[in-house]
């Protein structure tokens, strides 16, 4: 069964429960930080903070808005991070979840740079005690948690460990207005539809990078609330167009193209 | 949601997909394509070791959260999915409990502690000493005797008229206790306080809703919140006014969402654009301090436009009543009438336009329901504003039903229970008068002579010339005498007019909060109590406080969980247990009780309240340092009357909470029914089988622990089943059963139909003039308000007000969780473009925020944003900051305390600060 994650921002809140939920389940440090004008906090997704809401004033007709919008890993049908990881230590499980098994993981930071939604983060650091106190929890092999070796890729594995145990992620479950939903991806699109259509919105994650497992509904552009504009296209089909412009130039130069290719950013190539 | 169990995690072939082209890219990269790699089931579980359920630690909703506990440590905090009210969501502070267990915190205190430095001050470093319980006991009992000894050397009894029976405010020890502290705590606080001699207890409840208790009660009956968290689900229309849920009861929003997907509309007015404003249909900004004048301009605005609901005024409010110069309805339209749109909008600052869209919205949208909290209840004219909500949810027949109500949403996890034991220097638990004076006992011996000769209520209130009802005081009072092995009369019992007085309820209301510190200024508290709370955060204007605790006339004694800045003071710090770490019954704001569990023993030695203060207690009566009145009048006179308070204090060893809350529910009318007559704890109950078709129509969930009075779920709601054949609260708690519009024991004042005054501190000469503040010379203005640093408009031209963020609750505990204050590192002042541009300060520049408490003023950072606007006050523009007041000088991340520059003024009829609104200016630092 896929499922997938609904993130109906309409209904957020900014609580942020979900994103102290994640560090709960997952075990993963507390960060350093200072203020944020915008309250977002801590400013960016990290390998120790795999869930961030992004806060935003906006005006709309003379009137004041406030978006909350949750970010984390949108876990692609066809994750490129997983197509490029050369440990072969990144899955897209049936379910739905992208999955990065650290034990295996090279610190390579090819997934980092092939991610089109910039959502994988290299943790140079691992766990850490922040004024002394540390984390609680059930040690579980560092795959599950912020914790366990360092200098590999972390991000969001949409708890695919309460999953298999028949519980929703930790953001999910914590969520108090519903904002955040997990179900059958097919009826999780169409509900997004429903809703979108309802407030006048935008549904995101249905066709970006070829369809994730999170779907979103945003009631302003996406590019507006600061979500990347990702292409529609499958990463195989990205891949397979590059081929066909590079064409008859064989296969070294393909393997040379490829390495150009790694190190540069798709979105940034193909964002429209 | 049902989900495959176990889950197959095989690796997605995506080199078939990515095609012959990928692999070879990948050929020269990869160590191995030839097989995909399986990643281990997963080792985490979320159910593993013993589950463990029990109530938030937070806000006021009693949020049920599981505790996972493996080999007796607690190792993961969840959502408990089955509770009724969160059903397993919570915010971000319940997700950090973890880091509260000492285990994981090493900044828990676990020792008791002696300060060795004899200086006291924000820069003295206390010096702590680690010593014993035993020590400590020792050190406390002989502080406590000494001053005690002084006292009665001082004020000998009998006193000068032969009477036994002491000041409840000029006695020299101060207790201050906790909401966040179970009922059972709180009972006792306050029996430990009227055994002491003293009414000099606090907490938490009076600056929380000290004026809805005032307010509602004066109007409904009940100072409570007329209906439940989930009950906002019922409603049509919800206006939040000084309420900001989304941030600071998170789960009511839950609920508030769930009536809006049902087509309920949402107002919000607020100083500030908050994360509720975010979600509002209508929203608008409005000056801090002038509620008053917006409700009665809705009120006017529905008498005007024929929106009153007038069977329902008629038949259930004193309407009709006949005053002096007509009926209490044309009082009412009378005063209402000077708030017309127009001067509403004058003295709020929200357009008229807009005004006129939010009152017939509200005004014509059934049922509607107002939620509020601190943003009301902190002004000196708070009381006022409450009965102004009050009034207009009468004429719009909102009270008493589903989906409408005042709900007063409380701040602290129990302080609608702490508040109902009356932690308080005005009150017995529940909400009964302390004795006023001598002749008080004497009217009380009174009634206890009539009731020995076994007349009927009705017959002994007609002697008394008051109500039936009005003898619920005298009726505590002799359940106390039984309960707590007291006495108070007169001897011989026979003579209540010439007999002597002796009485061990000690006489008239003690000092309250406010009065507190500046009694330990003057000298006058010479023992400090403080457990569970943190003054030196929390009070209004900080520079005195501080200067209070720093004073070497005191011994404070603080218990707690961290060193707060409180603990700082103190003389002897003594290790708190967490709310995690202890069983007993909390109350929520809707008025359920609900039982608390021991997820793991308190670390250290580390104790509970309970047993802190049973032990107190009992060392205290070796010591000699509690003495009552009436063993001194039996001593001297040689007579009998048969007080036995050691014999009465008796609630096994350690001390269990469930023991103490029989002796509740056979002394608290609000709570009687919470041990059914099988012996069964009602606050335990989980279940959530509806009982009738009403509770599974509106979510009563009536089996779900204990709602008083009597398990009503919605005051005030007629038709309500009833388990209790007394059904308390399906009527107005008044004489007659009605609503109470015209308030005339306020009414010589001028305060029978609520009318605005400014705040303490106005930013319009004219406009103060006119709606002058309830300080200095005003008829109406308490003692208290007539020292006060009172800054000027023209030194001070921009408002201030204070609020709270989602991401911490209130001072100490959450300032200590680290992942707490990742989201929300330091303090800071809100400031708009406009004032921030005349300033040349952006967001993160350090500003000085300066008021008359601290004319020095407080360093802080400068947030720059549109959340907060300068509006047009009496045709002027006037510019509003806004300050969270989570901060102080101590914890993981110090930081500037908003409180240093709040005003002390408290409200003329309930005591609260007015620490939502002062005068301030600001400037780049």
């Amino acid at each position: 069964m896929a499922y997938a994650m609904l993130v109906d921002t309409t209904k957020c809140t900014g609580c942020r429960g979900c994103q102290v939920a994640c560090k709960r389940w997952n075990e993963l440090s507390p960060e350093k930080t200072t203020l944020s004008g915008e309250w977002t906090n801590p400013p960016d997704l990290t390998g120790q903070t795999w869930t961030v809401v992004f806060f935003k004033e906006m005006s709309k007709g003379g009137e004041m808005q406030w978006k909350f919008t949750k970010w984390q890993c949108m876990h692609c049908e066809e994750p490129p991070c997983a197509s490029v990881c050369p440990s072969l230590a990144i899955s897209k499980t049936p379910e739905g979840p992208v999955v990065i098994d650290t034990t295996r993981c090279i610190g390579c930071k090819y997934c980092v740079e092939a991610c089109p939604f910039d959502a994988v983060r290299f943790d140079s650091r691992g766990t850490q005690e922040l004024y002394g106190v540390k984390l609680g929890g059930i040690k579980a092999g560092d795959i599950e948690s912020g914790g366990g070796s360092v200098g590999v890729a972390r991000k969001c594995h949409m708890c695919y460990n309460r999953i298999a145990q028949g519980r929703k992620p930790a953001c999910v479950e914590t969520c108090l207005t519903g904002a955040i939903q997990f179900g059958d991806r097919a009826e999780i699109i169409q509900k997004a539809k429903t809703r979108a259509a309802a407030v006048n919105g935008y549904v995101y994650g249905e066709k970006e990078a070829g369809g994730t497992s999170v779907v979103y509904v945003l009631d302003a552009p996406p590019q507006e609330l600061g979500l990347p504009a990702v292409t529609p296209k499958r990463y195989s089909e990205v891949k397979a167009d590059m081929y066909k412009s590079i064409g008859g130039f064989g296969i070294i130069g393909a393997i040379i193209l490829g390495l150009v290719y790694y190190f540069t950013k798709p979105k940034a190539e193909e964002a429209k | 949601m049902e989900f495959e169990k176990e889950v197959k995690l095989s690796r997605r072939d995506f080199l078939k997909l990515s095609g012959a082209a990928a692999a070879s890219s990948m050929a020269g990269l990869s160590f191995s394509f030839s097989e995909a790699y399986a990643l281990p089931p997963p080792k985490k579980k979320v159910v593993a070791g013993q589950q463990i359920n029990t109530i938030c630690y937070y806000c006021s909703v009693g949020c049920g959260i599981v505790a996972t506990v493996i080999d007796g440590k607690a190792v993961n905090i969840e959502g408990d999915p089955e509770h009724p009210i969160n059903e397993g969501t919570l915010c971000s502070k319940a997700h950090a409990l973890v880091q509260m267990y000492a285990h994981n915190n090493p900044h828990r205190l676990i020792k008791p502690l002696m300060r060795t430095n004899p200086k006291k001050g924000v820069d003295q470093e206390p010096k702590w000493r680690e010593i014993s319980w035993e020590e400590a006991f020792a050190a406390i009992a002989a502080k406590v005797k000494a001053s005690v000894d002084a006292f009665y050397k001082e004020n000998p009894l009998p006193d000068k008229d032969g009477n036994y029976a002491i000041s409840g405010k000029k006695f020299p020890v101060a207790w201050v206790g906790s909401a966040y502290s179970h009922n059972e705590e709180n009972y006792l606080f306050r029996k430990l306080s009227v055994l002491l001699g003293t009414n000099n207890i606090e907490h938490q409840a009076r600056r929380c809703h000290a004026s809805t208790v005032a307010a509602l009660a004066a109007t409904y009956g009940f100072g409570a919140m007329t209906n439940h968290f989930i009950d906002a689900k019922n409603s049509k229309c919800i206006m939040m006014i000084g309420s900001n849920a989304a941030e600071q009861h998170p789960i009511y929003f839950r609920w508030v969402t769930r009536a809006k997907e049902n087509g309920a509309k949402l107002i919000v007015l607020d100083p500030r654009f908050t994360r509720s404003a975010s979600k509002a249909d209508i929203f608008t900004w409005f000056r801090p301090g002038t509620d008053v004048a917006i409700f009665m301009g809705l009120i006017n605005y529905a008498i005007a436009n024929n929106l009153v609901d007038s069977a329902y005024v008629k038949d259930r409010t004193d309407a009709d009543k006949e005053l002096a110069g007509g009926k209490i309805y044309e009082e009412l339209k009378k005063v209402a009438s000077s708030y017309t749109v127009e001067e509403v909008s004058k003295i709020t600052g929200i357009p008229a336009d807009k005004f006129r869209l939010i009152a017939d919205t509200y005004c014509r949208t059934k049922p509607g329901t107002i939620l509020y909290s601190m943003g009301t209840t902190q002004h000196t004219n708070a009381t006022q504003m409450i009965r102004a909500y009050a009034i207009l949810q009468l004429l719009l027949g909102n009270v008493g039903v589903p989906g409408g109500g005042v709900n007063a949403i409380r701040g602290i996890s129990n302080v609608q229970g702490s508040t109902d034991m009356a932690t308080l220097a005005h009150i017995l638990p529940p909400y009964r008068r302390v004795p006023t004076n001598a002749a008080d006992i004497r009217g009380f011996q009174k009634y206890k002579n009539l009731v020995a000769e076994k007349k009927p209520a009705a017959d002994i209130a007609a002697e008394f010339k008051i109500a039936p009802i009005d003898l619920r005081h005298y009726a505590t009072w002799l359940l106390y005498m039984k309960h707590w092995g007291i006495y108070a009369g007169t001897y011989p019992e026979n003579d209540p007019e010439k007999g002597a007085v002796i009485s061990d309820l000690p006489i008239g209301a003690g000092n309250s909060s406010v009065e507190i510190y500046r009694s330990v200024k003057a000298g006058d508290t010479k023992v400090l109590f403080v457990v569970g709370e943190n003054p030196a955060v929390s009070n209004p204007n900080l520079p005195d406080v501080m200067a209070a605790l720093s004073s070497e006339s005191v011994f404070t004694v603080v218990m707690e969980m961290f060193e707060s800045e409180t603990a700082h003071f103190a003389d002897i710090l003594l290790p708190a247990s967490s709310l995690l770490e202890k069983e007993g019954s909390v109350t929520n704001s809707g008025r359920w009780a609900q039982w608390r569990n021991v997820t793991q023993p308190p670390p250290g030695e580390a104790k509970t309240d309970l047993w802190f203060v049973d032990e107190l207690f009992k060392r205290l009566r070796k010591a000699g340092a509690m003495v009552l009145p009436s063993e001194k009048f039996q001593k001297d006179r040689g007579a009998s009357l048969g007080t036995d308070p050691d014999g009465k204090w008796n609630y096994g060893s350690p001390p269990s909470a469930e023991a103490v809350l029989k002796e509740i529910n056979a002394t608290n009318a609000l709570y009687m029914g919470i041990i059914a007559a099988d012996g069964k704890n009602l606050a335990k109950r989980r279940d959530k089988t509806p009982a009738d078709e009403m509770d599974a129509n509106y979510g009563f969930f009536k089996n779900w622990g204990f709602s008083w009075p009597d398990n009503q779920r919605v005051l005030y709601k007629t038709d309500e089943t009833a388990v209790l054949a007394r059904a308390l609260g399906r009527n107005f708690f008044t004489a007659d059963k009605k609503a109470i519009i015209y308030a005339s024991a306020w009414a010589a004042k001028g305060f029978g139909i609520p009318v605005h005054n400014e705040p303490a501190e106005s930013p319009d000469a004219e406009l103060r003039d006119k709606y002058a503040p309830l300080i200095g010379t005003h008829p109406a203005a308490p003692p208290a308000n007539k020292e006060l640093k009172i800054g000027d408009a023209s030194k001070y031209p921009i408002v201030l007000t204070t609020f709270r963020l989602s991401e911490h609750m209130h001072t100490t505990m959450t300032r200590n969780m680290p992942w707490l204050n990742e989201l929300m590192p330091e303090p800071f002042v809100e400031m708009n473009p406009s004032l921030a541009g005349k300033l040349g300060v952006k967001s993160g520049d350090f500003v000085l925020v300066k008021s008359a408490r601290k004319p020095e003023g407080i360093k802080i950072k400068a947030v720059v944003t549109n959340r907060v606007k300068p509006l047009t006050i009496n045709s002027k523009p006037v510019e509003i900051v806004a300050i969270p007041w989570h901060w102080g000088f101590k914890s993981l991340n110090p930081g500037s305390s908003a409180n240093m520059l709040t005003i002390d003024a408290i409200d003329a009829w309930a005591s609260i600060p007015e620490t939502k609104v002062a005068l301030c200016s600001v400037e780049k630092a």
